[in-house]
Order: C-alpha cells, then sequence, then structure tokens
C-alpha cells in the first residue's frame, strides 16, 4: 500500500463521515441533537479524562428542540427560533360534531 | 445599572405593511408581499435605536379581529391579551394601519386601544395617501385617539424615522379604554365619526385600481390575462436561461477538469471528485437560473398586487372543487416550496378546509421540480417553435404546472365529495392597490433564493451525492468482472432489487437508485442521475452531458412515466413532516403519502404503457 493509497482512505473516510452526519442531521434533526446530547454526556461523564470531557462540552446541542428551532422558512431555510416555551405551531383541532 | 429591554408588538390588519416595518426597523429579511395572509407566524427580532436603547421586536400575524377566526389570528390575539404560553404581553403595541384605507384599519386600531395598553398607532403608506390626495389630520387623529400618530413609509429607506424617535422617548400612557365594550356597530360608527372629522379623501378607491381592475377581474379577459401571464412565464424559464445555464456548464466543467487533473485516474479520490461531486452537484447547479427566472415573476407578481385578484378569477372554480377561497395564498406558496405553503393554511379557519388544503398542497409544482423537468423537456421534447412563437418546451412545462393544479382540484373534490361536513364558505378577501414592484426588494428576494438553493446544493445534495457515490463505489468489482463495477456495488444492487417494482413503469435500474436519496428532496435524483450514469460509462463531463445521455439511453415513454412521476410523488421528507406538525397526525402523514405515491405509479404506468403503444 503506498502512501497516496493511506491518504486517500483517509480523505474518504472523513469526506463519507462528515456526508452521513451532515444527512443524519438534515434528514432527522430531533433525532440526531437527541444523539448529539446522549454522546454528549457520556463524554462529558465524571469518570472520563480531561480531553474527553472537554470535546464533550463542545459536543452539546446548542437547542434542545431540533437542529433550525421550529421557525420555518421553507425546505432548506430556516426561520427565527420561537422565544417562548411553547413551539410556535398551531396543529388541527378537530371538535367531534354534537350528536342531534 | 441597565435599563430593561423594552417589547414591542406589531400588529394591524394583514397587508399593512408590518413586516416591511419589522425588516426596516432590525434588519431582517422577513417575506413581504402585496397581499393578506404572508405571516402566519411571530416573528422576533431587535434593533437599537439611536439614543442606544434596545427593543425587542414582535412581528404578529396581521388580524382583523381580537375575535380570532383562523390560528394565525390567535396567535395575535393571545400575544396581545398575555395569554400566549411563556410570553408576558408587550409593554408597547404598535398599531400599523394602511394610510389609504382607514375606513377598514381603524376599526381594528380601537379594539387595540380598548385594551388599555401604551399604544403608538403608525400610519403606514403615507406616500401612496399623499400620491391619491388622501388628507389625513394626523394632530386631530391623535387628539381623538387618545395614543400617539406617527407617520410611516416602510418601504423606504428611512421611512420609520418618527417611530424611532417616538418609541425611543417615553412609553405612552396607556390608551384610553372606554368602561364598557364597544358593540361592532358603535365601534363602526366611531370609525365612521374619526373619518368624518380627520381624513379627506378625493375618492374611495385608487383610479388607476379600477381602471386596471376592469380588465384583470373581467370574468373572460381575467382568464385570457391570467392564462397569458403563466404561459409567458413558462416560456421565458426556458427562452432567457440558456445562454447563463452554457456559461455555469463551461465553468463546471473546466472546474472538474482543473481539479482533478493533478491526481491519477481511476483512483477512488479521482472518482469522488469527478464522478460524485462534480457529476452530481454539476447536474443540479446548471438549474439555477431557470429558478431564478421562475422566482423574479413570482417576486413581481407578488409584489405588484396581482395575485389576490388572481384568487378572486379562481374562486369559482375552486369553490367547485371544494376548496375554500383562503386555500388560494397556501396553494400560491407552495409554487416556492410545499413547506411554507402548508404552513401558510394557518390562515384558515376551518380545520377541514384546512386539512384539505395541507392534503394537496404537495401537489402544486414547487421549484425542486424544476431541474427534473428541464432535465427530461430539454433532452426529450425538440426546442421546436409552435404556432411562430410558442417555444414547444415551454408549452410542455405549462402541461406539467398544469397538471399539478388540476390534480390537487381533483383530489380536492374527491375529498370534498368523502367529507360528512358539507359546510360552505365564501371567499372574502381583500383586494390590495397595485404597487409598481421594488428592483430592491426583487434583487433581495433573488439573492435569498440564491443562496437557498446554493445551501441545499452544498448542503444535504452534497451530502447525499457522496453517499451515493461511495454505496455505487464499494463492494469493488470481481476479478472476473465483465459489467461496469457499479454494477456489483450495494447500490447497484439496491437498484436491480428495486427495477422489478418499477419495471412496469418504464423505470430502469438507474432511475430505481436515484429516486432512494430523491426521497429526501426532489433535485437529489437530478444528482444522482449524475453520479449513476457518470460511475456506469466513465463519463468524464457528465455533468454537462446528463440531458445528451438520458436521451440516448431512455425510451420517450420512459422519460414521460419519469415526467408524470414527478407529478405526484411526494418525494420531500420535510414536506412531510411539516405535515405531521400541522396536522398533529402521523395518520395524516400516511394518507397523504399513500395517495400521492399511489396515483404517481398509477399515472406513470398509464403514462408509459400509453406511450410505448403509440410509439
Amino acid at each position: 500500500m503506498t502512501a497516496f493509497d493511506v491518504i486517500q482512505a483517509i480523505v474518504i473516510g472523513i469526506v463519507v463521515l462528515l456526508a452521513a452526519v451532515t444527512a443524519f442531521r438534515k434528514l432527522l434533526p430531533k433525532t440526531a441533537t437527541r444523539v448529539q446530547a446522549r454522546l454528549s454526556a457520556a463524554l462529558n461523564a465524571p469518570a472520563r479524562s480531561a480531553w474527553m470531557r472537554a470535546l464533550g462540552l463542545r459536543m452539546q446541542p446548542k437547542a434542545a428542540t431540533g437542529s433550525c428551532g421550529d421557525g420555518c422558512g421553507s425546505c432548506g431555510s430556516c426561520g427565527p427560533k420561537p422565544v417562548g416555551n411553547q413551539p410556535d405551531v398551531q396543529p388541527l383541532h378537530f371538535r367531534p360534531r354534537a350528536r342531534p | 445599572m441597565s435599563e430593561a429591554v423594552l417589547r414591542i408588538a406589531l400588529v394591524g390588519n394583514p397587508n399593512c405593511g408590518k413586516t416591511a416595518l419589522f425588516n426596516q426597523l432590525t434588519g431582517g429579511r422577513q417575506k413581504v408581499a402585496n397581499y393578506a395572509g404572508v405571516t402566519v407566524e411571530r416573528k422576533e427580532g431587535r434593533f437599537v435605536a439611536p439614543s442606544g436603547r434596545s427593543f425587542q421586536l414582535l412581528d404578529l400575524p396581521g388580524a382583523y379581529s381580537f375575535a380570532a377566526t383562523s390560528p394565525d389570528e390567535a396567535i395575535t390575539r393571545d400575544v396581545c391579551l398575555g395569554r400566549y404560553p411563556g410570553e408576558a404581553a408587550p409593554d408597547l403595541i404598535v398599531c400599523v394601519a394602511d394610510a389609504t384605507n382607514l375606513r377598514l384599519h381603524l376599526r381594528f386600531v380601537l379594539e387595540v386601544r380598548q385594551l388599555g395598553r401604551p399604544v403608538v398607532l403608525a400610519l403606514n403608506m403615507m406616500d401612496a395617501a399623499k400620491r391619491r390626495g388622501i388628507v389625513i389630520d394626523v394632530d386631530e387623529l391623535q387628539r381623538r385617539l387618545g395614543v400617539p400618530v406617527v407617520q410611516t413609509v416602510a418601504v423606504q429607506r428611512g421611512g420609520a424615522k418618527a417611530l424611532i424617535e417616538r418609541v425611543d422617548g417615553d412609553v405612552p400612557e396607556a390608551a384610553p379604554s372606554d368602561p364598557v365594550p364597544l358593540t361592532p356597530a358603535q365601534m363602526h360608527a366611531q370609525v365612521r365619526e374619526l373619518l368624518t372629522a380627520t381624513v379627506t379623501m378625493p375618492r374611495e378607491t385608487a383610479a388607476v385600481d379600477d381602471a386596471l381592475d376592469r380588465w384583470a377581474l373581467h370574468p373572460v379577459m381575467g382568464m385570457v390575462i391570467l392564462a397569458g401571464l403563466m404561459f409567458f412565464i413558462f416560456q421565458a424559464v426556458f427562452s432567457w436561461a440558456k445562454p447563463v445555464m452554457d456559461g455555469i456548464q463551461a465553468g463546471i466543467t473546466w472546474l472538474g477538469a482543473w481539479s482533478t487533473g493533478f491526481l491519477p485516474a481511476g483512483s477512488a479520490l479521482h472518482s469522488l471528485l469527478n464522478d460524485g461531486v462534480f457529476a452530481g452537484l454539476g447536474a443540479v447547479l446548471v438549474f439555477l437560473p431557470q429558478i431564478l427566472i421562475l422566482f423574479f415573476f413570482i417576486l413581481v407578481l407578488e409584489e405588484s398586487g396581482y395575485l389576490p385578484r388572481a384568487a378572486f378569477l379562481l374562486d369559482r372554480t375552486m369553490f367547485k372543487a371544494g376548496l375554500t377561497g383562503r386555500a388560494f395564498i397556501p396553494l400560491l406558496s407552495s409554487f416556492a416550496c410545499a413547506i411554507p405553503g402548508i404552513m401558510a393554511t394557518r390562515s384558515i379557519n376551518d380545520p377541514r378546509d384546512r386539512l384539505t388544503t395541507i392534503m394537496v398542497a404537495p401537489l402544486m409544482t414547487c421549484s425542486a421540480r424544476l431541474p427534473v423537468y428541464t432535465l427530461l423537456i430539454a433532452a426529450f421534447i425538440p426546442a421546436r417553435v409552435v404556432g411562430g412563437v410558442f417555444n414547444l418546451q415551454g408549452i410542455v412545462l405549462f402541461v406539467l404546472y398544469f397538471a399539478g393544479i388540476f390534480s390537487a382540484l381533483a383530489v380536492a373534490w374527491v375529498i370534498k365529495r368523502m367529507r360528512r361536513d358539507k359546510s360552505e364558505h365564501a371567499l372574502i378577501m381583500e383586494l390590495p392597490s397595485y404597487r409598481v414592484p421594488h428592483a430592491r426588494d426583487i434583487a433581495l428576494g433573488l439573492w435569498e433564493r440564491s443562496k437557498i438553493f446554493l445551501r441545499r446544493v452544498g448542503g444535504i445534495i452534497l451530502a447525499l451525492t457522496v453517499l451515493l457515490w461511495f454505496l455505487a463505489s464499494f463492494p469493488g468489482p470481481p476479478a472476473n468482472a465483465t459489467l461496469p463495477a457499479i454494477d456489483y456495488s450495494l447500490a447497484g444492487r439496491i437498484g436491480h432489487l428495486l427495477h422489478y417494482i418499477f419495471a412496469p413503469i418504464g423505470f430502469n435500474w438507474q432511475i430505481c437508485v436515484a429516486l432512494v436519496p430523491g426521497l429526501a428532496a426532489r433535485e437529489v435524483a437530478v444528482a444522482s442521475l449524475g453520479t449513476v450514469y457518470a460511475m456506469s460509462g466513465g463519463e468524464d463531463a457528465v455533468a454537462s452531458q446528463l440531458g445528451t445521455l438520458i436521451s440516448h439511453q431512455w425510451s420517450l415513454a420512459t422519460a414521460l412515466s419519469l415526467l408524470a412521476w414527478y407529478v405526484f410523488a411526494p418525494q420531500c421528507m420535510s414536506t412531510l413532516a411539516v405535515i405531521r406538525r400541522e396536522t398533529n397526525s402521523w395518520r395524516n402523514v400516511a394518507i397523504a403519502a399513500g395517495y400521492l405515491f399511489g396515483l404517481a405509479y398509477l399515472a406513470s404506468f398509464a403514462t408509459y404503457q400509453i406511450a410505448s403503444a403509440l410509439s
């Protein structure tokens, strides 16, 4: 195996890993945030070494609601994240009709 | 001690310029348009006055009254009354009113004043009022209302200066409220009284509007103008974009050759860059000019005030199909992207009408379909001139857009038949004054669209293209391989497996492979086709040759079948996620995905079989 082959394998490995993480975060933002929070908590445990704890801290997700907040501009663009405790959503509510 | 940040809420009737004022004050770039119902969410921003004082600004959806009838109006009511979860009532309410239409807007001003909170009235669009010869005695209006009144022009630089100066001063005292709440009739009487005392209007409507509306709202001529406009837009998408598209293609080809030149040919890294990144992304990137041309027309129509007129013209058809007139704006927004369109259904008060609109919104032709449509049209439909003026490719694009609209109406009609509740809601919609679109706003809108598109290309599309390249490269072919390497890869095997399902509708295994990452977003399918064909055939500059390549390898029946598939298939996970959020139900997501995929398969099957039989 030549040096080029080694470098090539490393570069491709990193690029594919980054692509997988990006796709995961974009397509499943809430799951990605949950996984990130768990991973961060596991690394940031008191028994871990200093560098692992620092890495855990850095990995802590910035927002608990997902990658983009709950505001939505269009697919591919995020709107502003609402400030209230409740997300700014107005889901449908159906009331059963009164029986005659 | 630092001074507390003052919280200001912008409220007012729809289309009075709240969001334009919000953008002016905060430097934000929230969407503005010349029709009611653009803002359905609460937006938040900050600005610092010249004195150095900070303000938190809330832009709320437009409301005609605090007796909210739709979910977006309920947000405004709840925020103003301090009932919004986790949020106190604002310190100051800036009530924005259209100075050219005070007869309607002052009624809501009286309701806001009734809250007994500090209120400032911003008379917006004062430039338009002056042009129409409307004279407002601002001091008298201020005295009679008992709240400060300022004049603004939200679309002009510095047009909010008076408002900034007023809010930067002392917080006004609580507005005087009547001890007994006024009845609607009393409010109307009070508005009439205020108008008589403070406003002089040469005529109730603008002369230009009346003259234009005689044509634009004519039952026959209006429809002819609407059809002509749409036809012209799709012609322009094909005719005007060509030179820029050729330039982008040449640039990508050059960049691909230059950046892979130093890598050994046949190496995995060379393949990643050439077959993955450049073949995949290049295939999508060339459609940017066409997307921008389409959005240029959408933005111009939005700003001009023509779109509500189109809603008026189409109301009868929509009504017969079982859609409420208020569904027009959400469906129109879905032409850009189904997500804001589905969110805009919050302006529909009847939950069943809202659900019907959500269900049919994905059928509107969003801009993500454009790369797929134009790739196939350019490859299979000759660029022939029909009738001496029309481009055949533009006509086919027009038909595809029309097919989306027609199927949405048909599905809404079926839903109407299935509904037990037969209540009907008439369209009540304000027709705004016509306005000459601002070049700056159009330029900013196009810039935003370019950024969204490029972010998607550099984000999700790049990520999925790289993953597809990986799946199409590994595992490698066996030593005695006779077929291209991709046939032995994981992606190749998935494609061959899916081919059993899609063979009856004419899709080859390469299309099947592209459909899988294309589930995330429609344009990804184009990038994926670029990558799959680059890896199957060893084409060096597939980014610029994808159209030529598929025109040689696919039959016309296959191409038409794929076009039919994309008219219906819900190949967008974000849309399904928003349906889940807005309906609070996985069942509705399953119904939407199920019927759309079902229709897509049926339409493609019929198209393929008929086209094959005829050819």
